[in-house]
């Protein structure tokens, strides 16, 4: 199961990272693959690849702000929530998102 | 990197007796405006307190992590208070918050090497092992010292 995700938060500073290090960590419990990129106040970090996007299975995005090129996206099933539901049940929003995928 | 620039001794303090969260923040506030890090302690407050507004930055495990952008922080700051008794903040795990660390982080921040920083504590206290020991820390110098392992070493991923 391949995975991408990215996070953002207003400031671009706090929650956008300990989301993704939150999603990180829950995917390397479950054996899951998952790239973050983390849209925050240094710009995009970690910025998935052409070539990931085509591999990925799902798609997380826990945003409470306006992402750029989410046109990337458009024909993965995706999961949306705030930011901070991805720090507080990063293994829930990962088994969403793998149920989203077996769809 | 360098994290001395960022706090020291005189923006801890393990020792805060504080029965809530207003009070918490302008008491983390007046140790900004002591070292003349904010232009206005009362519009950076304000801030703080928007954002808490928006949602609450208690993640859970009693610790919470209040920040605000502006134009009144003058240089990016951490500052890190720990309380004698937990304190109400609407915390997402709805348990008391008794360890703080708060951001300041100026509107345009010149360089990236500060935000940086701040990203990478960030990231890191989702870590269990590392928030435990930084919330058990005795003295102030041992958090500068697990801060400085956080940011100097590059976290695993």
């Amino acid at each position: 199961m391949k995975l991408i995700a990215i996070t953002a938060c207003p400031a671009g500073v706090a929650h956008t990272h300990m989301a993704a290090a939150a999603l990180e960590a829950s995917a390397k419990k479950m054996g899951l693959k998952i790239k973050v990129e983390k849209q925050g106040a240094m710009g995009i970090e970690n910025a998935i690849k052409e070539k990931e996007v085509s591999e990925a299975e799902a798609l997380i995005l826990a945003v409470d702000t306006a992402i750029a090129k989410s046109e990337r996206f458009n024909n993965i099933p995706t999961v949306k929530v705030s930011v901070a539901e991805a720090v507080k049940n990063p293994q829930g929003l990962l088994n969403q998102a793998i149920e989203l995928a077996k769809k | 990197m360098e994290i001395t620039s960022l706090i020291n001794e005189d923006l801890i303090d393990l020792k805060i007796d504080a029965s809530n969260q207003q009070a918490v923040i302008e008491y983390l506030a007046s140790l900004l405006e002591n070292q003349d890090r904010i232009e206005s302690k009362s519009a950076f407050i304000q801030g703080v307190m928007e954002r808490e507004s928006q949602f609450t930055t208690g993640f859970g495990n009693g610790i919470a992590i209040p920040h605000c952008k502006s134009e009144t922080v003058k240089n990016t700051s951490i500052v890190i208070g720990k309380m004698k008794n937990e304190v109400d903040w609407k915390a997402m795990d709805d348990r008391g918050v008794s360890f703080v660390i708060m951001l300041a982080i100026p509107e345009s921040e010149g360089g990236t090497t500060h935000l940086q920083i701040l990203s990478t504590l960030s990231g890191k206290l989702i870590d269990d092992d590392f928030r435990t020991s930084l919330m058990n820390a005795a003295h102030k110098e041992n958090v500068l010292r697990l801060l400085e392992d956080c940011v100097s070493k590059k976290s695993n991923s």
